[in-house]
Formats: structure tokens, C-alpha cells, sequence
């Protein structure tokens, strides 16, 4: 009888997408190629282990040099994006290469229960690096929001993808269900974005104190009833 | 059908709150912004309802009737007779709890909108025995992932495959009507068993011609009795009994309710009485009778029951152990009301793992009881670690205390057919 070991893992596509989601968010945010360069060896590296990992069966010195070489190149991206001059450019990529690799670790998944836990703690990553590329480099609304919107649909994405394996595990078709799923979140997505940057050009910017301070109040609240 | 919030989109909602916040202490209304982005996401699940599910099951065998051991190809499609579009659709098949997965997945995905179908197939290995697919579980989602439904869809399908059961022996008894049991009494019947005297008022047919031919003597011959049995079989489906050599093996449980349906398949064609009854979450108890009704009602137990799911229930699942106290109280009280439903001449045939102690003990004070009591035993214990070897040494001492307490008890590794098990028994041992 054969014995065939049957994956949790969270789904091959929705994980490359929701990867792939995250590179944007961080391209976005950093406009010059050599961040850019930066964040595909990244990507690539991550893929490295994410792929890799999923191997259970590889003999101990070939299963491992894989993963190893997907770990140098993350770090080593995340070290060169350290040591770059302009410390604009720093906040823009490295808490973005952070998300990304905490998303791979989810995605792999390093461990099945914390799987979600880890894909969480990338979007927090790239959540703060846009909240930090916005207060220090007082950047322009559409790249801050569409890095927002692409780092809120990756994690959904991969989030998607892990409950998917938990369910169906690797082994089902669930091609079309996953593409229809990271299509429908990134369009939603994009209309945010739209919906948001018209209402920013239209004179928001003009309102004064107390009007602002009104909204914010009604902001909260509703989202407070929202939490549920 | 359950009907949830996933509740996915809930960490949304602080991700919003945080740039808003940050947008407001450092005077930066560009960040302020991408608060909006976070709360029109967190709007995203609002805006979409729990999808109504209405589906249609259809399966397809490559072969009805296999020779056991070949694979069976299996081609399920599903339906959407809804008229909306399930975005997020998942299928699992309901496979027998006997027949594992030999190639595919009985797993699937599938956007469908209404009327479309979708189909997938996988092939399964076949057992002895009578297989029924349980009903395939469908978990729809709706496009954000928010809500999820839950429900099943049926289609009777079912695998037959030659039974291996043709006879199941059974033990001397004393008791009053004819059957297939040859006792060592005298009386009517058809081998011979002694001569006696005449005695006024015996049967003519019944006198020994030859020796009154010869001697003038009259004598009747005594031949020996056939007497119908009335069997119980007892499955053990205590939490306990839920155990499997190995993660994707069937477990015990399976392997018993596989071996009572070749059992009740093979007493039904005598004339003995079968009655059925289980351990387990429910105590479960038909007493024994005859007749295609009561056959009926048997198979119908069986397939219905909830003590005869082959699935473990949910605290074994996750918890991955049982409670001790809970489960010993309920075998004391469900033993207790068996006997008192019990006749008293009763044979029980009980099936189960012997995983721990307390269904042995059941066992035996079943047997002084007065009832003859036989045990068919799944061996689904292996070698691998130290647990598990500990766990085949105490199997192995219960299967002594038993047979040491005159308990027959059949050891059945459960990849040879119970058929070939039983028959070999018989041979060995019970020659009645």
C-alpha cells in the first residue's frame, strides 16, 4: 500500500501570488532600480525557501542547500538595503523586504499553527513601512495608498491560500477559485484607492480644524463598529 | 448546513485605525488618507452576504462490482442549480471509511456559476465488502472570504465487492428450536447421534428398521439436535476504540463495522436470530430476531446510527486523547442496560480493537454472566516507536487474559479478509 503524505500547505498559487503582491506593495514605495533590483533577488530568495520547504522528502545536505541559498539572498538584500546611503531609501525597501520574508515564512509555512501569525506580522511590517515612508518623506497619497491597498491584498491572498490548504489540502484543483479571489480583492482594492485619492483632490486639504477633527471623530467610530 | 462568519477581515479594521492615527500625530494627511483605503477594506466583508447553497451531487463508478484489491475509478460532478454564482465553492468527497485514496484527490475547488458543473475524479482501492459513500461535505464561501456555509449533498452511491464471509461458525448452546447448530444432545435431526429403547409414542420414521429386522427388537435412533443460535454482535465504538495503525489508515472502528456487515450478511442466510448492538456515544441495541424485516432494520441501523460512525468523534479529533472518567461511566452504564435487554441464551460476538482495559473487564462479566462470548479483534497496532510497541504488548496480554478467562478471542490483522480469518478458526478450533 502506498503510503503518500498528503500537505496542509497553504496552496502553491495563491502563496506565489500573495508573494508577489507583497514585491509590488515594496516597489511601489521605492521608486529607484536599484531598491527595485533589491527586491527581486528578495522575492526570488523567498521563493527559494518557500518552494524548497515544501520538499519534506530531500535528503538533509540538498533539501538545505536550497533554503540556504534562499536565505542569503534575503538577507543579503536586507543588509545591502541597511547600509544604502540616502536613509530615505532605507525606510522605503527594508521594512518592506522584512514584511515579504515574514509573508514566505507563513506561506512555507515555517510552522502550520502559525501560519496565519506569520502572514499578520508581514502586513504589520509593510503597514509601518508605509506609515514611515508617509511621515518622513511626506510622499505623494497614490503611492502610499496603492502600497497600502497591494500589502492588504497580499495578505489576503495568502490568507486565502492557508485556509485553502487547511481544507482541500495541496493536492485539489483550486486553481480558479484562488484567481477569481486575488482578482476580486485587488479590484475592490484599486476602487478604494480611486475612491480615495478623489476625494483627497477634491479640497479635503482646505477643511479646517474642527471639520477635520469632526471627521475623524465619525471615522473612528464607525470603524469601532465595524470591529466585530 | 451551519452557516459562519470566518471572521478574516477583523485585523483590517485596527491597520485603518493605526494610519489614522498616525496621520493625525504627525500632521500628515497623505497618511491620513491611506486610513480610508483601510476602511474601505474593512467595508469589503459588509458587502456581500452568506452565498445560498443549491447543488446537485452525481458520481460515477468506473466499475460497480470490482475484484477486491483493484482500484475503482470515481468521477464526481457538482451541479449549481442555484441561480447564483458560488464563488468559492469546496467539495469534499464523502470516501468510505474501508477504501483509502489510491491516486487524485477526492478534494476540489470550483467557481460555479449557475447551472455549471464541475467534475473531478480520483481512483480508490476496493475491500471485501459493501461500501456506501458517505454524503460529500461543501464548504461555499463567498467572494471575500467573509462567510462561509457549511453543508452536505448526498448521492446514493455504493461499491460492491465479493463478500469473504461465507459461514460464520458458531458455539455450542443449549436451547430449544431446530437450526444449524449440531449439538451433542439427542433428538430429531439428520447425523446420528445413539439408540435407545423404544418408548411408546416415538416418532415410526424414527425407529432403527434394520436392528428389527434382525433381532425383533424395537429401538429408536437419537440423532443429534439442531438448534438455531441467536447471536448478538457487540461493536466497541467507544472513543478508546478509535485507533488506526497509522495517520490516513482506517481506524478500528471502521474495520469492525466492515466486519459486522459481512457477519449480518452471512447470519441472514440462516436461520439463526441476529441482533446488533454498540458501545460508543450512543449505547445501541436491536435484540435479535429473524426475517427480512428485521434484516432490513439491521442494515438500516447500521447506515444511520450515530454509534456506528466510522468518523471519531470531535473530542478525539482535536483533542487527540480521550477524558477518562466520562467514557468509563457511560460503558458501565451502557454494559449494565445491555444485559438486562439480553436473554439469556444469547451468544454475543463482540468486536473491538481491546485498546484499553475497561472493555475487557465488559467482556468478561458479560461472559460469567452466562453468555457465550466470542471476541474478533482488528489488530491495529505496529512496530514503529516505543508507544506504539508498548501499545501491541498490552493488546497482546488482554488477548491472553481473555482466551485465559475462556473467551475465544480471533486475532485479525485486518489485510487478510475476516472470511479467511474465521474459517481458519474454524478449522483449528471449533469443531462443534
Amino acid at each position: 500500500m502506498v503510503r503518500v503524505s498528503i500537505s496542509h500547505r497553504p496552496t502553491p498559487l495563491a502563496s506565489a501570488l500573495a508573494l508577489l503582491l507583497c514585491g509590488v506593495s515594496t516597489a511601489i514605495l521605492a521608486p529607484t532600480l536599484d531598491q527595485r533590483l533589491a527586491i527581486v533577488t528578495a522575492l526570488a530568495g523567498v521563493g527559494l525557501i518557500a518552494v524548497r520547504g515544501r520538499d519534506l522528502e530531500a535528503p538533509i545536505p540538498q533539501g538545505r542547500l536550497w533554503t540556504g541559498l534562499g536565505a542569503a539572498l534575503v538577507l543579503g538584500s536586507m543588509l545591502w538595503g541597511e547600509t544604502l546611503a540616502d536613509p530615505r531609501q532605507r525606510i522605503e525597501l527594508v521594512p518592506g523586504l522584512v514584511g515579504m520574508a515574514l509573508v514566505g515564512l507563513g506561506v512555507r509555512p515555517l510552522r502550520q499553527r502559525f501560519a496565519r501569525r506569520f502572514v499578520s506580522a508581514g502586513l504589520a511590517a509593510m503597514v509601518v513601512g508605509v506609515a514611515l515612508v508617509g511621515v518622513f518623506e511626506a510622499a505623494s497619497p497614490l503611492r502610499l495608498l496603492a502600497a497600502t491597498a497591494a500589502a492588504i491584498g497580499a495578505w489576503d491572498v495568502a490568507e486565502h491560500g492557508i485556509s485553502l490548504g487547511e481544507q482541500l489540502r495541496t493536492d485539489a484543483g483550486t486553481r480558479p477559485v484562488e484567481l477569481l479571489h486575488t482578482g476580486a480583492t485587488s479590484a475592490y482594492g484599486a476602487v478604494t484607492v480611486v475612491v480615495a485619492l478623489v476625494v483627497y483632490e477634491h479640497g479635503a486639504t482646505g477643511l479646517p480644524l474642527s471639520a477635520l477633527v469632526l471627521l475623524l471623530a465619525a471615522a473612528v467610530t464607525l470603524m469601532a463598529l465595524l470591529y466585530r | 448546513m451551519t452557516v459562519r462568519t470566518t471572521g478574516r477581515w477583523r485585523g483590517i479594521v485596527a491597520v485603518a485605525l493605526f494610519f489614522v492615527a498616525v496621520g493625525v500625530l504627525t500632521d500628515r494627511p497623505a497618511t491620513l488618507l491611506v486610513g480610508v483605503v483601510g476602511a474601505g477594506l474593512a467595508v469589503y466583508p459588509r458587502l456581500s452576504r452568506p452565498p445560498t447553497v443549491a447543488l446537485e451531487l452525481e458520481r460515477r463508478l468506473g466499475e460497480r462490482r470490482p475484484a477486491s484489491g483493484e482500484p475503482v475509478t470515481v468521477t464526481t460532478r457538482v451541479t449549481n442549480t442555484g441561480d447564483r454564482t458560488l464563488a468559492d465553492c469546496r467539495v469534499i468527497d464523502g470516501v468510505p471509511a474501508m477504501l483509502s485514496v489510491a491516486t487524485g484527490s477526492p478534494r476540489h475547488a470550483a467557481v460555479l456559476g449557475p447551472g455549471e458543473t464541475t467534475e473531478f475524479s480520483y481512483d480508490v482501492e476496493t475491500e471485501p465488502g459493501r461500501h456506501q459513500f458517505d454524503p460529500a461535505t461543501v464548504i461555499a464561501r463567498d467572494v471575500t472570504g467573509a462567510h462561509e456555509v457549511e453543508t452536505t449533498v448526498a448521492a446514493g452511491t455504493e461499491i460492491q465487492c465479493a463478500d469473504a464471509v461465507p459461514e460464520l461458525p458458531v458455539r455450542e448452546q443449549p436451547d430449544g428450536h431446530a437450526g444449524r447448530l449440531v449439538t451433542d444432545d439427542g433428538g430429531s435431526g439428520i447425523e446420528f447421534h445413539s439408540v435407545r429403547e423404544y418408548r411408546p409414542g416415538d416418532p415410526i420414521g424414527r425407529i432403527d428398521s434394520k436392528r428389527w429386522a434382525r433381532t425383533g427388537e424395537l429401538t429408536t435412533v437419537e440423532f443429534r439436535e439442531e438448534r438455531p443460535t441467536s447471536v448478538l454482535l457487540l461493536v466497541d465504538a467507544r472513543p478508546p476504540a478509535y485507533r488506526a495503525e497509522a495517520d490516513g489508515r482506517p481506524n478500528a472502528v471502521a474495520h469492525c463495522l466492515a466486519g459486522v456487515e459481512q457477519l449480518v450478511s452471512a447470519l441472514s442466510d440462516t436461520r439463526d436470530s441476529v441482533g446488533l448492538a454498540a458501545f460508543g456515544r450512543e449505547l445501541c441495541f436491536r435484540a435479535p430476531g429473524v426475517g427480512t424485516d428485521h434484516e432490513t432494520e439491521l442494515w438500516q441501523l447500521l447506515a444511520t446510527h450515530p454509534a456506528f460512525d466510522a468518523t471519531p468523534p470531535s473530542r478525539v479529533r482535536t483533542g487527540g486523547g480521550t477524558s477518562g472518567d466520562g467514557s468509563d461511566a457511560d460503558l458501565d452504564r451502557q454494559a449494565t442496560l445491555l444485559r438486562k435487554h439480553l436473554g439469556n441464551d444469547t451468544q454475543i460476538v463482540v468486536l473491538s480493537p481491546l485498546a484499553d482495559e475497561r472493555i475487557v473487564e465488559a467482556i468478561r462479566t458479560l461472559a460469567a454472566a452466562g453468555h457465550a462470548t466470542t471476541v474478533i479483534s482488528p489488530d491495529v497496532t505496529s512496530e514503529g516507536s516505543l508507544g506504539q510497541r508498548l501499545a501491541r504488548r498490552e493488546r497482546s496480554m488482554r488477548l491472553r487474559a481473555l482466551r485465559g478467562a475462556d473467551v475465544p478471542v480471533v486475532d485479525w490483522d485486518p489485510e487478510t479478509p475476516l472470511g479467511t480469518v474465521l474459517l481458519s478458526e474454524q478449522r483449528r478450533r471449533w469443531s462443534a
